[in-house]
């Protein structure tokens, strides 16, 4: 499975790509980083992964409607938010947008890797 | 900014070093100061706010603990470019987890990240900042929270 990972600050990509190596489930190799929505519609298009990370609160397109535009491209895409914005309503609109999880900042590596799990699983399972 | 809005800070921030460093941070006691008695330490993160509330939050550090922030990222390369996002991934963060309490209409910006003094930030003069001290791994860093309503 390909996995894209969408975040404007280039520590949470690196770390979110080291979880990502080091757990070895579900064969998920890395197709790309963006740091911004234009950045990640581009590689979508480019790359067509099965799933993406993805942050907010990002310059240019942010996060909320770049999954918009990322469900248009591949209708199949599994998304999941990490996100540091943690009140309900923003959840709840990136679910409504075609978002599958979310995953609040600051996450330890555990549930990263167990959001991820979950994520494949309920992908498998629709 | 009642007791309970400062506490909602002091939580997020004992949170974020628990959660990334697996080390506690030690959150001193929150003061009101003034815009010309902030203390800087190198490094700041900026996030403007908008919506029902107005003002800002920065998060102020000095590059050694920024260092070790970055080894518990996973990130071996410390140059001022990786510590500028370190700083502004904090402030976004800590920013980001205050909606929980404060609504959706807590808007925050993208983070500014800067070196150095904060000379180009004008706080809105008519708000006082508050500082809430964080020693973490035995450096000093602020959260400072400068914000009231619309």
């Amino acid at each position: 499975m390909k996995i894209m990972i969408v975040d404007d600050s280039k520590i949470v990509r690196g770390k979110i790509s080291q979880i990502v190596k080091q757990s070895g489930d579900h064969g998920l190799s890395i197709c790309g980083m963006a740091r911004n929505g234009r950045e990640a519609i581009q590689l979508c298009r480019q790359t067509m992964p099965d799933i993406a990370t993805m942050d907010l609160t990002m310059p240019e397109i942010d996060g909320v409607e770049s999954i918009t535009e990322l469900v248009q491209i591949n209708p199949d895409i599994l998304i999941l938010v990490i996100s540091a914005l943690a009140d309900k309503g923003t959840a709840i609109e990136a679910l409504k947008r075609g978002a599958h999880g979310f995953l609040c900042k600051p996450f330890s590596e555990d549930e990263l890797t167990e959001a991820l799990n979950e994520l494949i699983c309920a992908g498998e399972e629709a | 900014m009642k007791e309970k809005d400062i506490k909602i800070f002091i939580d997020a921030t004992s949170h974020y070093f628990e959660q990334t460093t697996k080390q506690a941070a030690t959150i001193g006691a929150p003061y009101l100061s003034t815009h010309s008695d902030l203390e800087h330490f190198g490094f700041s993160g900026l996030i403007g706010i908008a919506g029902e509330f107005r003002g800002c939050i920065y998060y102020t550090a000095p590059s050694p603990l920024l260092r070790h922030l970055l080894v518990s990222m996973g990130e071996s390369v410390h140059s001022d470019e990786n510590m500028l996002d370190m700083v502004g991934e904090v402030a976004n963060t800590l920013s980001g987890n205050a909606r929980k309490h404060f609504g959706s209409e807590f808007i925050i910006s993208v983070p500014i990240a800067m070196q150095g003094q904060l000379k180009d930030v004008k706080p809105p003069s008519d708000l006082l900042p508050y500082v809430i001290p964080v020693t973490w791994n035995s450096y000093r860093s602020s959260l400072v929270i400068c914000i009231g309503n619309s």
